[in-house]
């Protein structure tokens, strides 16, 4: 399943539900075939820009580019065709097959009142094989485990043949080994498919272990945006985030890890 | 790998469940014609005369004596058809309603559709008796303006509607528009035993002008719902997720609501307040044959067809010759069915409404 690769650049960004913002002037440029994580406190506008873009939510000023493109310029469909979003905790209709699922994918190829053809259903096939979801075509989402739950959605988000994924916390409600499942996943359809992935994630070491850049959203601003590295740092985490934290490397990734050990004293 | 052999082990006992086949809902909707059919031909030999149905035929082909032929031609076969579309338009309106809402509660009865005409009805009969003619149409307008305004209602600026708040404003406007009525009727009770009756719901004088009056929302209405499957389909996996696929949900959700309030406004109109189709009769066909709305639109518009032609068969012969609110005799007929259905649903252990 080749991919294109697309690059998106949020300009200005302020965005608002009611009257007080929730983003304000946010400037992100992610380059194509990146990973990039969205980390941040609760509240602090992680979802909303992700929506934004997504072109779920129109922001209030600024605009968001698609390989230059503005998106809000763009028709809904044609956007769906470039551009995946998995809301948090999707709802599901129970009796929906996985199979089932997986082919709401096709929806933004399929002109008006045309079936699936037969190129859609080796897409389904293909996207059932790269989530390891084969033995699980025929069964209702309500009898899954939330692992597979979760695998079946990115499975829905993959059969659209994005360009770009924008995912929101795919892996929150799930034990470890579920999380570590999900996110090998997302992070094999980044580096196989060459989607670009934007993942907001509300661990941090998941993030520092999976994402090579991470942008931490603070009050609806970007505090801090750069490489893992440099954005897992006791300062960044006690202003971000309000807490005093160790900052370790795992030895056999050698990735950040961050041990937090208590509410910052100062605030 | 192991992992995911775990998780097998684990989940694997329940057994794989079987979709509902597309030979099955096709037996389905077969079915529910036959059913229609052979209803909608008892209808008109039955009745407080009998008539054979060589005689019925005759009248049909214009060869019967004057008075068979009067009967069945002049109020039978009008009142059958009306009762079969006025099953279908308030059967199809719920569906559709149930689909943009994700609401199993979902029915013509929350979004206001049945309170505006229950008020501008009793009004008419109260207000302005003897001018029966101007009944359907007033009922008419007063159901499409109560929907305008609880969509109206649920509208945010910038937002747009969400299921949750059309749910919640169909209820207010409900409220507040059958206090209007109750109100109404109190201050003129000497007045409202026809209301009484117009609220049950009945197709006691049907004709052809009744039929005229409806046959053109019904097309629409069904037409449209069936070309908006697609849309109703994908927006089951919430509006976002809807969105992020391509469809354009705040349009779809539009032209559905508009499209179940125009079928349910034509419905009411002319049969007055026949509630309960609009709620079950969409639940029993997904409990039967599935969730896809490519199924469920039509077989709801056969279904909801096929349960007023029986239940009016029913309401005049029950208590001949006194007849039954037709309202009150699908309520009997599809209550317990529909209970049935839950509870062979909830032991079978397969599917959830």
């Amino acid at each position: 399943m080749p991919a294109a690769e697309a690059e998106i650049r949020v300009e200005g960004i302020t965005a608002a539900y009611a009257e007080s913002p929730v983003l304000e002037g946010v400037d992100i440029h992610i380059a194509a075939g990146e990973m990039v994580g969205i980390v941040g406190r609760n509240g602090s506008g992680k979802s909303t820009l992700l929506k934004v873009m997504g072109r779920l939510i129109k922001p209030r000023r600024g605009a968001v580019y698609l390989n230059g493109t503005d998106i809000s310029s763009l028709p809904t469909q044609r956007v769906a065709q470039c551009m995946a979003v998995m809301p948090q905790a999707p709802a599901s209709p129970q009796q929906l097959t996985v199979r089932e699922l997986i082919g709401y994918g096709r929806y933004p190829h399929i002109p008006w009142l045309q079936r699936f053809g037969i190129r859609d259903r080796e897409v389904i096939q293909e996207t059932m094989q790269s989530c390891r979801l084969e033995d699980f075509a025929d069964r209702q989402l309500s009898t899954l485990s939330g692992g597979e739950r979760q695998k079946a959605w990115i499975a829905l988000a993959l059969a659209q043949q994005p360009r770009v994924m924008l995912l929101d916390e795919p892996v929150t409600f799930l034990d470890l080994g579920h999380q570590l499942e999900v996110m090998d996943l997302i992070a094999e359809l980044n580096h196989m498919h060459g989607i670009t992935v934007v993942i907001v994630l509300h661990d941090l070491n998941l993030a520092a272990r999976y994402c090579s850049r991470l942008i931490a959203l603070q009050s609806g601003s970007v505090y801090a945006d750069g490489p893992t590295e440099d954005v897992i740092q006791e300062d960044v985490l006690r202003e971000v985030f309000g807490i005093d934290a160790r900052i370790g490397f795992d030895p056999l990734t050698h990735k950040p890890v961050c041990f937090p050990y208590r509410l910052d004293a100062t605030v | 790998m192991k992992l995911e052999d775990a998780v097998a082990v684990e989940t694997r006992p329940l057994r794989t469940v079987k979709t509902h086949s597309s030979t099955r809902q096709f037996a389905i909707i077969g079915t529910g014609l036959v059913l229609l059919t052979a209803g909608l031909v008892m209808s008109t030999a039955l009745g407080a005369v009998t008539i054979g149905l060589n005689e019925v035929l005759a009248a049909l082909f214009g060869e019967a004596e004057r008075v068979p032929r009067q009967i069945v031609w002049n109020l039978r076969v009008p009142r059958a058809l009306v009762g079969a579309l006025v099953g279908m338009n308030l059967a199809v309106a719920g569906a559709l309603l149930q689909g943009i809402m994700r609401n199993p509660m979902a029915a013509p009865t929350i979004v206001g559709v049945t309170a505006g005409a229950g008020l501008a009805a009793a009004a008419v009969i109260i207000l302005l008796p003897g001018v029966a003619a101007l009944l359907p149409p007033i009922a008419f307008l007063g159901a499409l303006a109560a929907s305008v305004f609880v969509y109206v209602l649920s509208w945010q600026p910038g937002i747009g509607t969400s299921p949750v708040r059309m749910v919640l404003a169909g209820v207010a406007v409900t409220t507040m528009l059958g206090a209007f009525t109750t109100g109404l009727m109190t201050v003129f009770s000497d007045r409202i035993q026809s209301v009484v009756l117009w609220m049950a719901g009945n197709l006691v004088g049907t004709s052809w002008n009744h039929l005229e009056l409806i046959w053109f929302y019904s097309v629409i209405g069904v037409v449209g719902g069936l070309l908006l499957v697609r849309q109703l389909n994908v927006m089951q996996l919430g509006d976002e997720t809807a969105q992020s696929l391509g469809v354009r949900v705040e349009r779809a959700r539009f032209l559905a609501m508009g499209l179940a309030a125009l079928l349910a406004a034509s419905a009411v109109s002319v049969a007055g307040l026949v509630g309960f189709v609009g709620l079950i009769v969409p639940h029993v066909m997904r409990l039967l044959g599935g969730h896809n709305h490519g199924y469920l639109v039509p077989a709801s518009a056969v279904g909801g067809a096929a349960l007023i032609v029986w239940a009016d068969l029913g309401a005049r012969m029950v208590l001949a010759p006194l007849e039954l609110p037709v309202g009150v005799v699908t309520a009997l007929i599809g209550g317990p069915f529909f209970v049935f259905l839950l509870y062979r649903a909830r032991f079978v252990g397969g599917r959830n409404l």
